[in-house]
């Protein structure tokens, strides 16, 4: 009796399960991507990499991609005109800033509406950086926050520094895209420059249709520093003393070392070439010169 | 074939790397100058960060000016005990110019003044060094060799007979003229070695090949002193990247030492007359000229 009551309970939890799994499946089937390579290792041979985006859609949507990195702190100088010299007048800090954003897509970003770009932060101009960031400026003794237009001029070199980099781009109609029953599926290949940010960045797919987000899927990209490069930089950023003495050792050994290799090989020379032991036709100035 | 460069962050190129410190390496053996008014820059056309490139340069003149150091002593060029009396003026001063530095920022138009000044200061010592050498040459005058201290450093008290540079000097104006040194290299956020090198041939009487084996014994001292600065501060020295330009400018170094011992004390001085000039000129260049950008990534010199 125990039995039964308690497989027909196994049956309902499972139909449960099933049901629950059913809705994450068919949510997924609306939306789904995957990146081959996830994770990305830094070593010190890294030239950069192509990294390869697939995934679905409802059939019909369009798609709109973006890959963030997390934000950080960038500094800047500003030169400007003192008497009849060009000079550095002032320095500024932007924080909150991220290293990538890139904007893929199937369709022209036009078809977005503004709310709709603003909601999803994606647009021509990264309307969704700057709208985040925070600019301070040091100059002639005095600190002081810029906001809005002030802070633009800094703003649109580092987002042009980071343009030129391959850092920050928008790539309309980039995405491949092909109808499959009620799905559509897209690939999408994205070169990752050598300076591509470290860190986890997140990626996001929007599927669009009739003005409005209708699915979106989400994931991560991981980009870590390993062998020599990420012990080096482990180093440097986590004991800067110990990192520095290690640097000078290096460099102090170093010097002695070729300075060794130099005279020793000066002495070679005086001793064979010079007296001429060791151009003689019999080939036997190794024992001329013991 | 390239390598990623852990800290600066950017690939680049194994053998432009190298060049790059061999010819460094180069004019540190000849003159003993560490280079980086020149290496700095050349760093940052190829793409590597101002911050990391100016410390990880300073990483590199540590191997570079041991190096050089060491070919010279063989020679015996190197004035260790002259070195070490004017270089611990030249630290004292360095650490007082850098607080300094903060301080004349404030009351403004201090980087347009500094600037000037060290433009004019290299105009001078370059057109006189140039002069004087020509005229030394023409004349094939042995003499001009030994030029004698300054009347004031004779006269200073705690004298000392520095048998290698063969000039009995105070070594408190030792001392002053390294402190002096240290200040203006500190407010020009440069190494000293241009500074250096004049000032112990014809401030100090030293013979010029003796003065250029001293002056890169002191730079071993300041660049080991300014990369733990920048390590520990900034966190900005590349270690890679340093190897790679110090296995270069270790190499050049040798060479550099080797060349200059071919050369005369007259002639030494012209080239190095020229180079001051061609770095006058182009850091006036720099100044007039309207920059491509005139917000650029900062941290540099």
């Amino acid at each position: 009796m125990f039995k039964k009551v308690f497989k027909g309970k196994a049956w309902l939890v499972l139909l449960v399960l099933l049901l629950g799994l059913g809705t994450t499946i068919a949510w997924a089937g609306e939306a789904s991507l995957t990146m081959n390579p996830e994770v990305i290792n830094v070593g010190p041979r890294f030239q950069g990499t192509m990294l390869e985006i697939a995934g679905t859609v409802p059939a019909g949507s369009d798609i709109y991609l973006k890959i963030v990195s997390p934000p950080r702190k960038e500094k800047l100088s500003k030169k400007g005109r003192v008497g009849f010299l060009w000079m550095n007048v002032a320095q500024a800090e932007v924080d909150n800033i991220p290293k990538m954003y890139m904007v893929y897509s199937s369709a022209p970003l036009e078809r977005l509406s503004s709310d709709l770009q603003e909601k999803i932060g994606i647009d021509p101009y990264f309307t969704a950086v700057r709208g985040q960031v925070k600019i301070t400026e040091k100059g002639e003794g005095k600190s002081q926050t810029l906001t809005g237009e002030e802070g633009k001029e800094y703003l649109n070199a580092l987002i042009s520094m980071y343009q030129k980099k391959g850092l920050y781009v928008i790539r309309e109609d980039a995405i491949n895209t092909r109808n499959e029953g009620n799905l559509t599926t897209f690939t999408l290949n994205v070169p990752l420059p050598a300076e591509v940010a470290h860190g986890t960045s997140n990626v996001i797919a929007y599927a669009v249709k009739d003005g409005g987000v209708i699915a979106e899927s989400r994931g991560t990209l991981k980009v870590q520093p390993v062998g020599i490069v990420g012990l080096v930089r482990r180093l440097a950023k986590m004991d800067g003393p110990l990192y520095g003495t290690l640097a000078v050792f290096i460099a102090l050994f170093s010097g002695v070392a070729i300075d060794f290799i130099f005279s020793t090989l000066e002495k070679l020379w005086r001793k064979y070439v010079r007296t001429g032991k060791a151009v003689r036709p019999d080939g036997d100035f190794i024992a001329e010169a013991h | 074939m390239s390598i990623f460069l852990p800290v600066a962050g950017v690939q680049t190129s194994i053998f432009l790397i190298l060049s790059l410190g061999g010819t460094v390496g180069l004019l540190s053996g000849l003159f003993g100058v560490g280079g980086g008014f020149l290496l700095t820059p050349l760093l940052m056309m190829i793409g590597i960060p101002p911050a990391v490139a100016a410390a990880s340069d300073t990483n590199q003149i540590v191997a570079a000016s041991v190096s050089g150091t060491l070919a010279h002593t063989r020679a015996g060029n190197v004035d260790f005990k002259l070195g070490l009396v004017m270089v611990l003026g030249g630290l004292t001063g360095g650490t007082l110019g850098t607080s300094l530095v903060k301080t004349l920022r404030q009351m403004g138009n201090f980087d347009f003044v500094v600037k000037l000044v060290y433009v004019l200061m290299l105009l001078g010592v370059g057109s006189f060094m140039l002069m004087e050498s020509l005229s030394a040459l023409r004349r094939n005058d042995q003499q001009s060799k030994s030029h004698q201290p300054l009347p004031l450093a004779k006269r200073l008290p705690l004298k000392v007979y520095f048998p290698v540079s063969g000039i009995e000097c105070s070594a408190l104006a030792l001392f002053a003229l390294g402190f002096l040194i240290g200040l203006l290299a500190a407010l020009m956020g440069v190494g000293g070695g241009f500074i250096m090198l004049p000032v112990m041939i014809y401030l100090l009487g030293i013979p010029t090949h003796r003065a250029v084996g001293t002056s890169l014994f002191t730079v071993i001292l300041t660049a080991i002193n300014v990369t733990l600065a920048q390590a520990i501060v900034n966190e900005t020295v590349d270690v890679v990247l340093a190897l790679l330009l110090l296995v270069g400018s270790a190499v050049g170094a040798q060479i550099g030492a080797r060349v200059g011992r071919k050369l005369k004390a007259e002639q030494l001085r012209i080239i190095f007359s020229f180079i001051v000039l061609g770095v006058m000129v182009k850091m006036l260049y720099d100044l007039l000229s309207t920059p491509p950008s005139l917000i650029v990534l900062g941290g540099g010199h």
